[in-house]
């Protein structure tokens, strides 16, 4: 999996690509934990380009979820249709943020 | 170190031997590769200057022998050679010659050469001892999983276990020696059966070692008052079964996630009425179960609350099924639905339903060695990326 990472006024995006697996979640997890520590309590994760999630994955987006809110902030995820699906079989999709482009994310925060 | 030095010239030998050893090198001197080869194999000699052109064989053939035999350490040879041409060269380091020294060589030269071959045998021998240490510890490793596997294995019920009339068969499939993946299927009472299934994510070490907790909290063995059943300080002797969503309920207020401990799980858990003939479920985050009623279409069962360990004081809801004999439940883990063909694609729910309705006609332990097939023929390969589980229910006769 290839993380970046990117700023959007004080809105932190995170874009993966590829796999998001066990072999990818503690980078995955560090990374997302030093955004949440430092910055503004905003926080978009882009998997318009990933391929496949495992349940190690999700557990990496349930931190981050609860990292986020402790902080009072918000996170939205932006997903593709095998994500959503492989989300949804979980019933995660029920907690989290989704939308379904980088434009609607960044709607969500400028609505505010 | 020790340098074995092949020359058919008595002055040669003499003079190579000589130098050697005022650079305190311990020297075995001998003049045809015959005797080499022996020397080599009995005394394990790890360095060769070799002579090329001589009587009984080249040195190029001692080259190729000592390769050819493959030995358990590594021998590092230097070529002596008269040959000017590059040609003769490459002849040579083809032959399996590490190195070789036009004659007549400078004493400073084949000093240096020595040298050179001396860091190669030192790195050769580190790179040896920690692949040796390696696969010592490797051995460890997995004699220790072997182990624990085997434990795992023994806490999951008997195949083809029937409880008051209720049956069960099941796969079970750690993607690596330990699974994340564990169910079981046990009588509460004398008339309540409990059953469930837990798939902890991710997979390895840590996922097992969750999912053998869990299967001890809800092992019904414990006395009264435990994750499955309860008593009233009153009357001890009383107990009563907690009921699924309760069970579920309590596991999420114990086994809450945070930022050191990511572990989250999924699961179905059901408690059976065998007097009333219901079946109270309660799915956690799980893959829907699958319900085939007699001569029915195979159902997905879709209400589900969240995993266990991602909201706390999430409240789950249960349903309650209304069974009949001929009836069978199927709960699986993702890793059935998930795993992936060569090309990709994913096994899916569908297509396992599909599978379940089409070999309706079979009993349940030809449905799973069958299953077992369709999922390894899918894969094609013998490893599977997730831990692969399955246990299945069919009501029978009481």
């Amino acid at each position: 999996m290839i993380i970046k990472e990117q700023k959007h006024d004080d809105i932190d995006i995170v874009i993966l690509s590829g796999r998001f697996i066990m072999a990818d979640a503690d980078e995955a997890r560090k990374k997302l934990k030093t955004l949440i520590d430092q910055g503004s309590g905003k926080l978009i994760i882009d998997m318009e380009q990933v391929t496949f999630i495992d349940s190690s994955a999700c557990a990496v987006l349930i931190s981050a979820f609860k990292s986020i809110q402790i902080k009072s902030g918000r996170l939205v995820l932006i997903t593709n249709p095998v994500v959503q699906s492989l989300i949804e079989l979980t019933r995660l999709h029920t907690i989290f943020e989704i939308v379904p482009s980088l434009t609607a994310a960044l709607a969500v925060f400028n609505k505010d | 170190m020790r340098i074995l030095v092949v020359e058919d010239s008595p002055v040669t030998r003499l003079m190579i031997e000589r130098t050697l050893k005022k650079w305190h090198y311990d020297v075995i001197a001998v003049d045809n590769i015959d005797a080499a080869t022996d020397i080599i194999l009995e005394e394990k000699i790890q360095f060769v200057i070799t002579d090329w052109i001589m009587p009984g064989g080249n040195g190029t053939v001692l080259c190729q022998r000592i390769r050819a035999k493959n030995l358990p350490f590594y021998t590092y040879i230097i070529l002596l050679t008269s040959l000017e041409d590059t040609q003769s060269a490459i002849e040579g380091i083809e032959s399996g010659a590490d190195d070789y020294i036009r004659k007549p060589f400078h004493h400073d030269e084949l000093r240096a050469r020595i040298r050179a071959g001396e860091r190669i045998l030192l790195l050769e021998k580190n790179l040896t001892e920690t692949n040796k240490q390696l696969l010592a510890t490797r051995e460890i490793i997995n004699r220790d999983l072997k182990t624990a596997a085997g434990m795992q294995h023994s806490l999951l019920p008997p195949k083809l276990l029937t409880i008051r009339g209720i049956s069960i068969d099941w796969i079970f499939q750690p993607s690596m020696y330990l699974s994340g993946d564990i169910f079981n299927f046990f009588p509460l009472d004398n008339h309540h059966i409990g059953f469930y299934i837990i798939d902890v994510a991710g997979h390895g070490i840590a996922s097992a070692m969750l999912s053998f907790t869990l299967s001890r909290l809800l092992s019904p063995d414990v006395s009264y008052s435990s994750h499955l059943k309860f008593s009233s300080p009153e009357n001890p002797s009383r107990e009563f079964i907690r009921s699924a969503s309760t069970v579920i309920e309590q596991l999420n207020q114990q086994f809450q996630t945070n930022e050191d401990n990511l572990l989250f799980f999924t699961m179905i858990y059901g408690v059976i009425d065998t007097t009333l003939q219901t079946i109270e479920l309660c799915q956690a985050g799980h893959p829907s179960l699958i319900y085939q009623q007699k001569d029915k279409e195979p159902e997905f069962i879709t209400e589900s609350g969240l995993p266990v360990g991602v909201i706390v004081n999430e409240n789950y809801k249960s349903v309650l099924l209304n069974y009949h004999t001929g009836d069978r439940l199927f709960l699986y883990s993702d890793g059935i639905i998930e795993c992936e063909s060569p090309s990709g694609k994913m096994f899916g729910k569908e297509r396992l339903r599909e599978f379940i309705d089409k070999n309706r006609h079979l009993n349940i332990s030809q449905i799973m060695s069958n299953l077992d097939q369709v999922i390894y023929a899918w894969r094609k390969k013998n490893s599977f990326e997730d831990d692969i589980s399955m246990l299945v229910l069919e009501i029978g006769v009481n």
